[in-house]
């Protein structure tokens, strides 16, 4: 324990502080220009220089404003630090709208939009139907995500398999793919037919025209024939041909989105955002469109990202002269450039495209056809607290193997429609 | 006026302390009291709600299939916490056998304690970490020793349904077990009069006979202590393993009260309902504390 | 048991190899957690080869250590949870000893009744007070605002241009941090059932010397109890050090997080390099275990205490 004396101990330390305190030393960020907080949850190394170049040029056309750029920040801690007064003035949101609208988060664009006599018809207008609400507009398009059918041509060049095409069913799929999945008796598999991803659950349902929030007379109703449908071909091609969590981690510590990359994943579905991971590569691969249902129309499945403005914000001019700055075509097509999705407008996605991969022009073809976005809008429902319901009960029927399709169809329907705290019930 | 002068002595010592505790403790207990009477999100106002926050979380309902909670997620949490207590009496029981070792006079009984007593003072997220990378299925060292020297295919621990909680048990054992309560138990065993011993060797009793008959009854206050302080801990621990190494999963099966509470403050802003969970908590616990206090009063006399 | 030091016996020979076991068991998986940081990135993927090979480096990379900040600003971290630990420490210590010498050695109305309280609130569970606190802390900022509008309290700052140090109060802020564990409740208990067990004499002969309050405290009553202020001292540490949750809550900004909060984020950046989590994992313990090493009397000392607590 100290010799010195305790009070001695504590002015020092004040001293210590307050020397901090003294002007030139302590500066209040950002000085007399506005700071604008803008949050992303983007993660992808890439995709941050880019968007860190956007801001750059931002900054420099717009001299009285600095952006302070987030990335990696959580969907939910964008509404936790909305909630605790150190929310972002703008981000980026990929997730279920609804909730900010609810929670009067999400600020009405289409004012702001009307007096800057901004034109939406630069979009394609299913995005921003999605983000209407009545008059008011909560969000700007800015990212597109179709899916397609990404190959790997070594793998089938070897199993002597025939590109896939556009007629391709999800019944072919299957088949090929537990062709093409090598498992040795003990041990990590060598070889995968399938390489799922984060939202592959979500995407095969909806590619099916299925709803895992299908309601009827008030209830929510999953047990429909097109949800089982595709429950049934996903577990099918995750007992089959797919790797596990595990596996992947051998692959050398990748995630979802880079086990293709590792040369032993033949084919798979992937987001438009993946293509900023793997037209990094030189793998020998291209893109078909995605499989069709065996029965049913075939839906063409896009998500979105897009730019909300924090009705909390103390700068809100600022904040959309940034939000009408990411719609221009320039900041788009660097966008599109990144490859991390398609842009949101249509007129600025000729950079996506490359000579290399020549199927990269059918996530442009999705997007001109697409018209089911992969998460439904749900006015009444919390999408966050039904999706975990859906995942608990679908964790239990795979990898957990602990009840069956019936049983999963009957605990889900019984869950989704069990209210669980009075805050859901509302 | 001498009552104001020896406060106004005593203040400056106390203000400071004092300041601390009114404000977030005692002034936080009114509030959380409050809170869990109301639904708030932080974004739009709070709106009162009496005790129907209690009422969900406790309440149970004719579902078709038979009764069914209000909120499995919370009964869910509940039995995840009663479950990772049922490591207390091995860690126990596994204490109380290393210190009648260490009260042998053995040499090297210093080193012996440092050792035993080192996984308590680091444990933390670092050690979590270690663990969780111990515990990986396929390349884990836990794993990798059952199959060399048993040939067994170990489960897969932290992303299995039923091995996911005993592995955390089984991290809280390595932690706990040489630490505090084992210290606890050596100075008890210091207490016990010599001439028990002597006794029952004269009487030729066996060496886990006097273990039993004598050794143990000895230090029972010191086993009570020990369970009542392990279960008040056991109701609110679980916190930073299950975020750190499993997220509260697979299935919510590591999601425990204090995860749960978390969860809806943190995570869905529901204050509220938090708050009354939390209050649920105090509950549970105060009748344990109730019990350790007349445990310790029963002692003193 | 008569003779202090009995011969080896059969029985004794079993204890040793039980306490030897048991000790081994205590050490192998920090051993591992060395070994692994000085492997290499794929090597703890490599299943070919036995159990030594799984647990061995096969080359010892030093060069992991150098690389713990590379993708999180790790030293940051480690500044951050010195400073935090340290600050807590120090005025934890300083408010409970001086708070338990009112409630042990003044007379003032009330102090039975507030000595109950700080009791009885020791049972209370932090999850209780802990959402009361962030609710707080994240309105502070605009309170302050209305009452000295001209402090921009809501407003971020660098020391320099370059140095971030976050907001004055509230969430972001080294006060949110420091400040709700400045005191404790369980401290002061300690403290002052340590105090009343020390001889009044020497503090009345200092009186009649016509010495005031603080210097008695000083100057009598501290010297007195530096084992005690050790031993609470090094238990703060230890918690502080460790601390998970509230720094999980209260902190937003990368540049204000401690090292257990740090860490946990670490492992989620991309995909896991274990070895180098586990070299910043070896360089979190550090402390706790140097502290461990060189306090441990009082530790020792302190349990005796902690046991009369409830």
């Amino acid at each position: 324990m100290p010799k010195a004396p305790l009070p001695l101990v504590l002015v020092s330390l004040l001293l210590g502080l307050s020397s901090l305190l003294a002007p030139g030393c302590l500066r209040q960020e950002g000085g007399r220009q506005v700071v604008l907080r803008f949050a992303s949850a983007e993660p992808n190394l890439e995709q941050i220089r880019v968007t860190r170049a956007l801001v750059a040029e931002f900054e420099r056309q717009n001299p009285d404003i600095r952006v302070e750029a987030e990335f990696g920040i959580a969907p939910r801690k964008i509404l936790v630090q909305t909630a605790a007064r150190v929310g972002p003035d703008i981000f980026l949101w990929w997730f279920d709208l609804q909730p900010l609208v609810n929670k009067g988060v999400a600020g009405d664009l289409a004012p702001l939009a009307a007096e800057a006599g901004f034109d939406w018809s630069v979009f394609h207008p299913y995005l921003v139907d999605y983000y209407r609400r009545g008059d008011a507009i909560h969000a700007f398009p800015v990212q597109l995500k179709t899916y397609a059918l990404v190959y790997n041509r070594d793998l089938f060049d070897a199993a002597g398999e025939p590109y896939p095409d556009g007629t391709w069913t999800w019944d072919r799929y299957r088949e090929v793919a537990r062709r093409l999945t090598i498992k040795p008796a003990r041990g990590p598999a060598l070889q995968f037919g399938n390489g799922p991803f984060a939202q592959f659950r979500d995407y095969v349902v909806r590619a099916h025209g299925g709803d895992w929030f299908h309601r009827e007379n008030g209830r929510y109703a999953p047990d429909t024939p097109e949800n089982r449908r595709a429950v049934s071909l996903i577990l099918a091609l995750l007992r089959e041909s797919s790797p596990r969590p595990e596996d992947i981690e051998s692959f050398g510590g990748g995630s979802f989105s880079q086990a293709f990359l590792t040369g032993k994943v033949a084919m798979q579905i992937a987001p438009a955002w993946m293509m900023s991971i793997f037209t990094q590569s030189r793998g020998n691969w291209d893109v078909a469109p995605a499989p069709r249902p065996v029965e049913g129309p075939a839906r063409v499945v896009f998500d979105d990202a897009g730019l909300v403005l924090n009705a909390r914000t103390a700068h809100p001019e600022a904040a959309f002269k940034f939000l009408r700055f990411y719609a221009e075509a320039s900041a788009m097509r660097d966008f599109a450039a990144g490859r991390n999705g398609l842009a949101a407008r249509r007129d600025a996605n000729e950079p996506f495209l490359s000579p290399t991969v020549p199927g990269l022009a059918r996530y442009l073809d999705a997007a001109e056809a697409a018209d089911t976005p992969i998460k439904p809008v749900l006015l009444d429902g919390d999408y966050n607290h039904l999706s975990t319901i859906v995942n608990n009960e679908f964790e239990r029927l795979f990898p957990l193997g602990e009840i069956d399709e019936d049983e999963f169809f009957r605990r889900l329907e019984r869950r989704l429609n069990t209210p669980a705290s009075p805050i859901q019930r509302r | 006026m001498k009552k104001w002068s020896q406060l106004l002595r005593a203040l400056p010592f106390l203000a400071p302390n004092l300041a601390g505790f009114l404000v977030f403790t005692l002034g936080a207990v009114v509030v959380s009291f409050y809170l869990s009477l109301t639904e708030w999100d932080l974004l739009t106002p709070p709106r009162f709600v009496g005790l129907a926050n209690y009422a969900s979380l406790l309440g149970w309902h004719r579902a078709e299939t038979g009764w069914e909670p209000l909120d499995p997620e919370f009964w869910q949490a509940c039995y995840n916490t009663l479950f990772m207590m049922l490591g207390i009496p091995p860690t126990m029981l596994g204490s109380f056998l290393l210190a009648c070792a260490l009260n042998q006079k053995l040499a090297g009984e210093r080193i012996f304690r440092l050792v035993f007593f080192l996984p308590s003072i680091v444990a933390g997220v670092a050690v979590m970490l270690l663990w969780k990378w111990m515990f990986n299925a396929d390349y884990g060292l836990i794993n990798r020793a059952l199959w060399t020297i048993f040939g067994v295919q170990g489960p897969t621990w932290l992303t299995s349904v039923a091995w996911a909680k005993p592995a955390l048990m089984l991290m809280g054992f390595w932690t706990a077990v040489g630490g505090f309560n084992m210290m606890l138990y050596l100075a008890a065993l210091q207490n016990v009069p010599k001439e028990l011993y002597e006794a029952a060797e004269i009487d030729g009793a066996g060496r886990w006979s006097v273990l039993w008959h004598i050794t143990w009854p000895m230090v029972t206050p010191t086993t009570f202590f020990i369970l009542t302080m392990s279960i008040i801990g056991g109701f609110q621990s679980g916190f930073d393993a299950a975020y750190v190494m499993t997220g509260g999963g697979p299935a919510r099966s590591t999601t425990t009260i204090s995860y749960f509470i978390y969860n809806h403050a943190y995570e869905l802003l529901n204050m509220g309902y938090a708050a009354a969970a939390a209050w649920v908590l105090f509950a549970v616990v105060f009748v344990f504390t109730l019990l350790n206090w007349r445990n310790a009063r029963g002692r003193m006399q | 048991m008569s003779s202090p030091r009995p011969a080896l016996t059969l029985s004794r020979a079993l204890s040793y190899a039980a306490l030897v076991g048991v000790g081994a068991s205590m050490l192998l998986p920090l051993a591992f957690m060395i070994a692994t940081s000085l492997k290499d990135t794929q090597e703890v993927y490599d299943n070919s080869g036995g159990l030594f090979r799984a647990f061995l480096p096969q080359k010892l990379l030093w060069g992991n250590y150098a690389h713990v900040a590379d993708v999180v600003p790790y030293w940051r971290f480690y500044a951050n949870s010195v400073f935090v630990a340290a600050l807590v420490t120090t005025g934890q210590v300083a408010t409970c000893a001086m708070a338990a010498y009112a409630f042990a050695r003044l007379q003032f109305p009330g102090r039975d009744f507030l000595f109950f309280g700080y009791l009885a609130t020791m049972m209370i569970p932090g999850a209780v007070t802990m959402v009361p606190n962030f609710i707080l802390l994240a309105a502070l900022p605009d309170w302050l605002a209305k009452i000295a509008p001209s402090i921009p309290w809501a407003a971020y700052w660098t020391i320099g241009d370059t140095i971030p140090v976050g907001r004055l109060v509230g969430l972001d802020s080294y006060f949110a941090l420091i400040g709700p564990s400045l005191f404790s409740a369980y401290g002061t208990f300690m403290l002052r059932q340590f105090f009343i067990t020390l001889p009044r004499e020497l503090e009345e002969a200092a009186e009649l010397d016509g010495c005031g309050l603080w210097r008695i405290f000083r100057h009598v009553t501290l010297p007195l109890s530096l084992p005690a202020l050790a031993t609470l001292g090094i238990f703060t540490f230890l918690g502080a050090w460790g601390s998970f949750m509230w720094p999980l809550v209260v902190t937003n900004k990368e540049f204000m997080r401690t090292l257990p909060v740090g860490l946990q984020a670490f492992q989620g950046q991309n995909a896991t390099n274990w070895p180098l989590l586990m070299a910043a994992s070896v360089l979190m313990l550090l402390p706790s275990v140097a502290i461990f090493l060189f306090g441990q009397r009082f530790i020792v000392s302190g349990l005796q205490v902690g046991a009369v607590k409830g």
